[in-house]
Formats: structure tokens, C-alpha cells, sequence
């Protein structure tokens, strides 16, 4: 209970911060996805399976907050980076200061091309053309996010111990 | 020791959320309505919030980063305003042309039109949408439909309200749409949006004879809601299509700067029948 509440938050604070603060700090006509950026952080600090819950939880309240063409298109984008993240940080040997905004990099360009390709095939028109500063931003805004996000994902260890 | 049945359970939990974000996405828009504004009201406040102290600072750094050439603008705006002024006092007719001009391009006086004045509180959102919310809505007589515009030209139309604030529709996002027409030829076409900040004019005659840096207006609805004619869309920046084609697609440049909209007016107007004094 105590981890849904503390993941809830931290999605909830990280919706907030991308539809009011980021809106006016462009980069490339670009917004960084905090909220995707939360899933895969929390995919790679809590593993595959709580990954995929934060991003079906974060994406959905996007959804729902922007009313998307289709609702559930950015839900099923972060549940399948959240979760992807998890098990790529498994599959780690050796863990570098750059590897997690380098993984952040990589399944934010992933998720939008999910959220691009899930639009189109489901008829809502979307813009490609920002999938890729939008996925360097989110990169970038990622490497504020960890250490707060670990924190996090610590308490809820702590909770479960 | 884990819990009987944790692991089962864990094995699912991503098929699973992956089959229940697909059923989502097949729900009607309707469906969610209800969801939609719980989350609304749950976020806008502290988004209307945050959003009031990111803007100062924004504009600090837009001020800092673009300082040279803002500078560049401003020496370039007062030598345009120099040569106006002293073309306007060189030519008594300046006045008349103007006049004539305006009869020429019959600019629709959207002064006319009740209007009320808004703040943008919140810029686009999402790098899939583009919309604005307003710090007007229904308390103000904002309803659906209605058409937003600022001092250069149209803006977009009202999606949704609340109390007190409404999301924007921009005319570039890839789901607007809006009725047109060539300001000299008088054709009437469709302009829609391309997502990425740009406009293009469609369904025109490639017979048509259309020149660069014509002005468009609006002709008078938008995919069911109903605009003022003649608010200035754009000028035409590139015609492309050839006289056999079935129709010729003319990219424009938009009048509106939609990467900075501050204050905006939303027309109360609901057909030709609500033009009357503010």
C-alpha cells in the first residue's frame, strides 16, 4: 500500500512538473517526458515488473490529463519501457555513473515511437518530429530525477523488509 | 520466502497491463470523460501554480539567451517606423490606401465581436498535443466552440472549459482544422495543421492563381464550430502541386508566432447573427 502510494507521488509530482514548468523551457520545440522518465527510472531501481506498473499508472494519468486521441496509448508506451528498463539493468555486468541517463536516452526514444506508431494505427494523428529532442531532454532531465527516484524506490524496500 | 502465488502473479503483470492498455485505447474519447476531469481538476491547480513561476523565469532567460537579437529587432522595428512615419508624412494618400486596401482584403472587424481577454497559463503539454489552457472558462461565458484569437490572428478553438480555465485547440495541431480563403481570389479552401508548428492550405483550385506572401483568412467555420470570416491566418509561403493535379497544397506562414502566445481573446460567438457592439 505504502509503495502504490509513494510510486502515486512521485508520478503525480512528475505530471505536474512536465505540464507546468517544462511547457515553458523548450528545447527544439520540445518538452522532456517526466513522466516517462519516472517508469523507466523506477523500471531500473525496482525491477521489470513494478517498472511496468509505474508506467501504466503515470502513463494513464497522462492520458487521461491530456486527453490523448486515444487514451491508453501512453499507457501502454511506459508500461513497455518501464518494464524493459527493469530487465535491461538485469542484464547489467557493470553499472557507470552515464549508464542510466544513456538507458533513459535509449527507451525514451523507444516509448515515442511506441506512443507515435500506437497513434497512428489507431488514427490520431501524431508529430514525429520531436521523438528525438524530446528523448534528449528527457535524458537529460533524468539525471536530477535518479538520485530522487532511488530514494524512493529505497523506501519502499525499507517499507517491505 | 515469497508469498504463494507472488510469483504467478508477477509472471502476468506485464501481459496483463499490456492487454488492458490495449482495451483502453479501443474505448470512445466518452468513455473517459469522467476520468479525464477528476485528473483535471486534481493537477490544474498546482499546474496553474508552478506554471505562474515558471513564466517570469522563462521569460528571464528568453530575455538573456535571445538578448542580441532582440536588440537586432528593435533597431531594425525603429528603422521600419522611421521610414513609415516619413513615407505616411511624404504621402497624404498613405491613409486612403490603407483603407482601400483593407476594403480590398474586407477584414473582418473581430472588434466588433464580444470578446473575452485571457492569459495563457499553461503552454503545450505533451510533445503529441498541441493546446494551451486559458485562465478563462465558463464562469466567463466561455463555451466549446468558440473562437480564440490574439492581435496577429486566429489562434485556435476552445476544446474544453471548466469554471475557470479552457484548453485551446492551436490551429498547427494536427487535428485542427479551419475553413479559408485566398484573400485576393476569394477561393476557399481548408487549412489544417501538420503538428510540427506548421499550416498548410488545402482543396484550392491549382488553376487558381495564387502569389507568394498572399494574405489567408478565415472564411467562416472550423470542422463544426462557427468562426467570424476574414481573421488573418497566414501568408503563402510556398505553392506546391501542379495545374493538373487535383488540388494544389500552399504551405503558409503562420500570423500567429504560436511559441509565444501570452494573452489571447476568446470571440463570443456563435454565427454571423452575434456580430453586434461589445
Amino acid at each position: 500500500m505504502r509503495k502504490a502510494a509513494l510510486i502515486g507521488s512521485l508520478l503525480f509530482g512528475a505530471l505536474i512538473l512536465q505540464v507546468s514548468i517544462f511547457p515553458w523551457f523548450q528545447f527544439f520545440g520540445s518538452i522532456p517526458e517526466v513522466v516517462m522518465a519516472c517508469a523507466i527510472l523506477i523500471g531500473i531501481y525496482a525491477g521489470p515488473n513494478t517498472g511496468a506498473g509505474a508506467g501504466f499508472a503515470g502513463g494513464l494519468i497522462q492520458d487521461l490529463f491530456l486527453k490523448s486521441p486515444r487514451i491508453g496509448v501512453a499507457a501502454l508506451a511506459f508500461t513497455i519501457v518501464g518494464y524493459g528498463a527493469g530487465l535491461a539493468e538485469r542484464t547489467m555486468i557493470r553499472s557507470a555513473p552515464w549508464m542510466v541517463p544513456a538507458m533513459v536516452l535509449g527507451f525514451a526514444l523507444a516509448g515515442g515511437v511506441i506512443q507515435f506508431l500506437a497513434g497512428w494505427i489507431t488514427g490520431a494523428q501524431v508529430s514525429a518530429g520531436r521523438v528525438i529532442p524530446a528523448a534528449i531532454y528527457t535524458a537529460v532531465v533524468s539525471i536530477p530525477l535518479s538520485p530522487l527516484v532511488r530514494r524512493v524506490c529505497d523506501l519502499f524496500d525499507e517499507a517491505l523488509a | 520466502m515469497q508469498p504463494r502465488g507472488s510469483r504467478p502473479r508477477k509472471k502476468f503483470t506485464f501481459p496483463v497491463l499490456v492487454v488492458f492498455s490495449l482495451l483502453l485505447m479501443m474505448l470512445p474519447q466518452s468513455a473517459t470523460s469522467a476520468g479525464s476531469t477528476v485528473v483535471g481538476e486534481a493537477v490544474s491547480p498546482f499546474q496553474n501554480m508552478f506554471a505562474s513561476v515558471a513564466r517570469p523565469v522563462s521569460g528571464f532567460f528568453d530575455g538573456l539567451i535571445n538578448a542580441g537579437r532582440y536588440r537586432s529587432e528593435n533597431d531594425r522595428l525603429r528603422e521600419e517606423l522611421k521610414q513609415l512615419r516619413s513615407e505616411s508624412e511624404g504621402s497624404a494618400g498613405a491613409k486612403r490606401k490603407v483603407e482601400e486596401l483593407e476594403r480590398m482584403l474586407k477584414l473582418h472587424e473581430t472588434d466588433s465581436i464580444r470578446g473575452v481577454p485571457a492569459r495563457v497559463v499553461a503552454s503545450r503539454q505533451s510533445n503529441f498535443d498541441q493546446a494551451v489552457i486559458i485562465d478563462s472558462g465558463r464562469d466567463q461565458g466561455i463555451e466549446k466552440g468558440m473562437p480564440v484569437v490574439d492581435p496577429d490572428g486566429f489562434v485556435g478553438v476552445v476544446e474544453e472549459t471548466s469554471a475557470r480555465s479552457s484548453k485551446v485547440r492551436l490551429l498547427i495541431d494536427s487535428r485542427s482544422g479551419a475553413g479559408a480563403r485566398l484573400a485576393e481570389s476569394r477561393d476557399v479552401g481548408v487549412v489544417t495543421g501538420e503538428g510540427g508548428g506548421q499550416l498548410v492550405l488545402r482543396l484550392i483550385d491549382p488553376r487558381v492563381p495564387v502569389r507568394e506572401n498572399e494574405a489567408i483568412v478565415t472564411s467562416g467555420d472550423a470542422g463544426g464550430s462557427v468562426l467570424p470570416p476574414d481573421i488573418m491566418i497566414g501568408r503563402v509561403k510556398s505553392i506546391e502541386g501542379a495545374k493538373s493535379e487535383l488540388e494544389a497544397r500552399i504551405k503558409i506562414e503562420p500570423a500567429v508566432d504560436f511559441s509565444r502566445i501570452e494573452y489571447v481573446r476568446v470571440l463570443i460567438y456563435t454565427g454571423p447573427e452575434a456580430v453586434g457592439p461589445k
